[in-house]
């Protein structure tokens, strides 16, 4: 951040103008970012028949909720009529646990990768670290057949469980470049104080970490939450989440195309997430960047 | 038994025993990693030498693991589909990178100017980063649609020659892709950039200032040549997003009309679900991983040496 | 009984030598500092005593005990850190009373011991506090008192002022030794500050490269430095080293020639009638490196009584007053020699005086091996 801007003398008319440059710039830039949201939401709210006379690119002249009530329990997807609601439960049950699983998985290999080094830590770090970066497209069929054999294919669990595995690497990425910042010395001196391996990291590290916690969570809950490759291949009918169940929605090409159903319906499948960077973005900028900046 | 001899017994148990903890102590940390770490091995190494075996394999319709040597690679590599995609690839990767970087960084150093509602402000421009590709997709591809979106909108006001039709055009709908995933990524490039911003050495800026170098001089010779690594690290991380996009074209364009607007991502899904050709889809999944490794590895290997370094 | 005895230690990474044969005895209530530059090994054989590394061969002993494969917790010591290492999520009393929670101790027992150990150290109104809360000096307290309360046989010391400024330092440095006289613990203390291991320590271990240069009281390692890098290392301004040639004088005893390029009054024959090795035959002839401390070359001033030996004229280079002394910059046999003066002697630049070498404190060392002869 530059303070020089306001050091005396540069009140100026030309810094005025400047100061008006960027808040312009800024407020424009601002509306286009929120234009496509407002679009929809305004849609969304809309009476087909209103959307179709004009564009979608338009104030509501006239409230309705019919749309979301249609998108959330009624709307057809494929040859099935009722809407987002099961496939919206069906992503809670599969991403939460697979969440918390990355997230105590994340906090152990951080804790053993940075406090506990070991002969080769540093290979199998960098290892897990590549396993963020492998187009899932390489591993989907093999995957596919895994959950075959295993008798796992197509159910919430073989969905979780692979969404889980993949969310590994960024998890102990995440953990490990926060650890690696904890001095060494808390875990030295509690070592001499009696503390071994697992009370060390209850006693003195799990208390350190709700900073990253938090930027796990939302990371690993957007990340999951807005999958589509795993969705799309491992699971089918009623077992698909809800990313998955939108766009076989917007897909459906049966009957009238509904765009304010469409649209309230992304709406509910993205106000989750929505959600999660309103109210802990702030967090979210924070570790995120931290832990790009370092690698 | 003697005294002395009690006492030694006594101690070489207590040895054993701490020799025991010793053991566990320095293997703790192992242990713990050892389930992450041969869970990657085999979901993300091991499944990689399959899809490589498939993709060398006789694979069509179902898995045949016949060697076939190169011929699935001869047959990707012949078939115009994949060029297009591959031709997509690097127009959509190219200008989604260098439209994101610039959007980002020009977003970052306006924010940077101690600006009122600055938090509001990031929130506005990192928002899309938090939706779903297939959300996105879907809004996008109203928007642009000619007879309901922003063509009909302009002409609605009276201009009634405008025409903003890429969207169906063979040869533009590349375009809106970018269009798009520039929407939902330049935000992210602005937080990393206003985070390294922010970490610019203060001193060295004042001590230009005293110097009389302008406010944009200062930016352009000395803050952004000094913020150098998150070039490398936005760059790198967005070049990854744009070769494993799947999503925004599935829901955007569905890789039409026709397969113009291909990517690998796509191609490969559909060779290997809705086309029965498995060794093709997986020799083009190797050319993805290839390609992103190409990249990747040596980052990884720039980065993780100037740790050691440090 | 031995408290502490370290024999033969070595340690090594790879082809990298970290400690190359440590041998150390210490009895109860020996403050010994190991000082040296970073990289010498220090911090690693206070790590190793304490448990905190693995030794790749050699013993330590506390307490005449074999502690090579005994876990920290059960040495018998604490350790006080750099960084002084406090938890930050607990308070100060959960800080200090954390190793006897550990240890199950009796909450009355570890109330008595807080508040024992809080007195001593006067820091019963930071007990609630976080150490987020508190400045350096009382961090510093704290980290001590988490030491303090085991009540250990040795406590080990990590450069524990390193990180407070110049003024806290020096009060925190009274206040340890304050509370070794008071304890009569022992106490093995890190530091690559001499003045630290100058004040505090009963003995001194110099290391460098892991090895130790030398090992005794800190007056005798001052005044008698094994060789040029201790009497380097130790003592601000750093010891002055002159090249001078070993002669023979008519009357049979050994002198020292210094070579004066400016030949103002020639060259500068002093006597060795006085150093503690008596027979220098073997350097006859040869260079040898005269170490002299700046507080070893004062200002003669004429007072009728029959001059000195070892006396000559020289001229000031530059004046540096700091205070209770001044530091005069003189030119001697091609080299910068500094003397401490009081300021009264000083003079100003460019003067012409006469200054007397007190070479009954003077140090001889090999050009060659640098070893003191």
């Amino acid at each position: 951040m530059i303070d020089v801007n306001y050091s005396a003398g540069r009140l100026s008319f030309s810094h005025v103008l400047g100061r008006g440059f960027i808040y312009g710039c800024l407020i424009f830039c601002a509306v286009i970012y929120m234009m496509p949201f407002l679009i929809m939401l305004s849609t969304s709210v809309r009476p087909l028949a209103e959307i179709k006379s004009g564009t979608i690119i338009a104030f509501p002249r006239e409230i309705t909720f019919d749309a979301w009530t249609k998108a959330w329990g009624e709307a057809c997807i494929g040859t099935k009529c009722s809407g987002l609601s099961s496939h919206f439960w069906i992503s809670l049950k599969v991403v939460i646990p697979s969440v918390l699983v990355t997230t105590i998985l994340g906090v152990l290999n951080g804790y053993a990768l940075t406090k506990w080094k070991f002969r080769g830590a540093n290979l199998v770090f960098g290892l897990m670290l590549l396993g963020c970066f492998v187009p899932f497209q390489a591993i989907l069929l093999p995957m596919a057949q895994t959950l075959g054999v295993f008798g796992i294919s197509n159910t919430p669990f073989g969905l979780a469980l692979v969404l889980t595995l993949y969310g590994i690497p960024f998890s102990t990425l995440f953990f490990r470049n926060y650890y690696v910042s904890i001095p060494d010395d808390l875990v030295k001196a509690a070592t001499i104080d009696g503390a071994g391996f697992f009370s060390t990291l209850w006693y003195i590290i799990v208390p350190l970490s709700p900073p990253i916690i938090v930027v796990n969570i939302i990371w690993q809950f957007t990340n999951m939450w807005n999958d589509f490759l795993f969705g799309a291949s491992f699971s089918n009918g009623d077992g698909q989440p809800v990313i998955v169940a939108l766009n076989n929605m917007v897909n459906t090409t049966t009957g009238v195309k509904e765009y304010n159903v469409d649209f309230a319906a992304s709406i509910i499948a993205a106000l989750p997430t929505i959600l999660v960077y309103v109210v802990a973005g702030k967090y979210f900028i924070r570790g995120l960047t931290a832990g790009s900046v370092k690698g | 038994m003697s005294h002395a001899t009690q006492s030694q017994d006594r101690s070489r148990d207590t040895h054993r025993r701490s020799d025991m903890m010793f053991w566990l102590q320095g293997r703790l940390s192992q242990i713990v990693i050892a389930p992450s770490f041969f869970a990657i091995l085999i979901v993300v190494y091991g499944f990689i030498l399959w899809t490589g075996y498939i993709s060398v394999s006789e694979s069509r319709m179902l898995p045949n693991y016949e060697f076939a040597g190169l011929s699935q690679y001869e047959r990707l590599w012949s078939m115009t589909r994949w060029h297009i995609a591959l031709k997509n690839m690097f127009v959509f990767g190219s200008l989604y990178i260098v439209c994101s970087l610039v959007i980002g960084i020009f977003l970052a150093i306006l924010l940077d100017q101690r600006i009122r509602m600055e938090g509001a402000l990031r929130t506005i421009f990192l928002y899309p980063m938090a939706l779903s590709f297939i959300v996105t997709g879907t809004a996008w591809k109203w928007i642009l649609n000619p007879g309901l979106g922003l063509q009909k909108f302009v002409r609605d006001l009276g201009f009634d020659s405008f025409t903003f039709d890429w969207i169906i055009d063979r040869d533009m709908v590349i375009y809106t892709l970018v269009i798009a995933a520039v929407w939902q990524a330049s935000g992210f490039v602005m937080a990393l950039f206003l985070a390294a911003l922010r970490g610019v050495d203060q001193e060295i800026i004042k001590a230009a200032y005293l110097d009389g170098a302008s406010l944009p001089r200062i930016y352009t010779t000395i803050i952004i040549p000094s913020i150098k690594p998150v070039f490398l690290s936005a760059i790198v991380i967005l070049a990854h997003l744009a070769i494993k996009s799947y999503d925004l074209v599935v829901a955007m364009t569905a890789g039409g009309p026709g397969v113009a607007s291909d990517l690998p991502a796509t191609f490969m899904f559909a060779m290997s679900f809705q086309r029965n050709q498995l060794g093709v889809g997986a020799a083009s999944a190797i050319m993805m991983l290839v390609t992103i490794m190409a990249i990747m590895v040596p980052y990884f290997y720039s980065q993780l040496r100037e740790q050691t370094h440090d | 009984m031995a408290t502490l005895n370290i024999s033969d230690i070595r340690k090594s990474y790879g082809a990298n030598v970290i400690l190359n044969g440590i041998n150390i005895d210490l009895e109860h209530g020996d403050f010994l500092v190991l000082l040296g530059p970073s990289g010498c090994g220090k911090s690693t054989l206070l790590n190793m005593i304490a448990g905190l590394e693995s030794i790749d061969s050699g013993e330590v002993s506390i307490a005449d005990r074999v502690v090579n494969r005994v876990h920290p917790k059960d040495r018998d010591i604490a350790m006080v850190f750099q960084s002084y290492a406090l938890y930050p999520n607990m308070t100060v009393g959960k800080n200090i009373t954390f190793g006897m929670q550990r240890r199950k101790i009796p909450k009355a027992e570890q109330e008595k011991a807080l508040s024992h150990v809080a007195g001593l150290l006067q820091i019963e109104n930071l007990l609630d506090r976080r150490p987020a809360q508190l400045s350096g000096g009382q961090r510093q307290r704290v980290a001590m008192g988490r030491a303090l309360v085991r009540d250990p046989h040795v406590f080990l010391f990590d450069e524990p002022l390193s990180n407070l400024d110049a003024k806290l330092r020096g009060e925190m440095r009274t206040e340890i030794k304050r509370l070794h006289q008071r304890l009569g613990a022992t106490i093995v203390y890190v530091t690559h500050d001499q003045v630290e291991a100058m004040t505090l320590a009963t003995q001194v271990a110099v290391m460098k490269a892991g090895e130790i240069q030398q090992y005794g009281p800190p007056q005798e390692i001052y005044a008698k430095p094994a060789n040029m890098f201790v009497a380097g290392f130790i003592g601000a301004p750093a010891m002055n080293f002159i090249p001078a040639t070993v002669t023979v004088d008519d009357a049979g005893g050994y002198g020292l020639i210094i070579q004066q390029s400016d030949a103002r009054g020639g060259d500068i024959c002093l006597s060795l009638k006085d150093y503690e090795t008596s027979d220098l035959s073997r350097y006859l002839g040869h260079e040898v490196i005269l170490g002299l401390r700046p507080e070893d070359i004062s200002r003669y001033i004429q007072n009728g009584a029959a001059a000195p030996d070892d006396i000559f004229t020289c001229q000031v280079d530059v004046v540096e007053p700091t205070g209770a002394d001044t530091l005069i910059t003189i030119s001697l046999g091609g080299k910068a020699v500094t003397a401490r003066f009081p300021p009264k002697h000083a003079g100003t630049a460019g003067d012409e005086i006469v200054v007397h070498f007190n070479m009954i404190e003077a140090s001889l060392f090999d050009a060659k091996t640098q070893d003191r002869i």
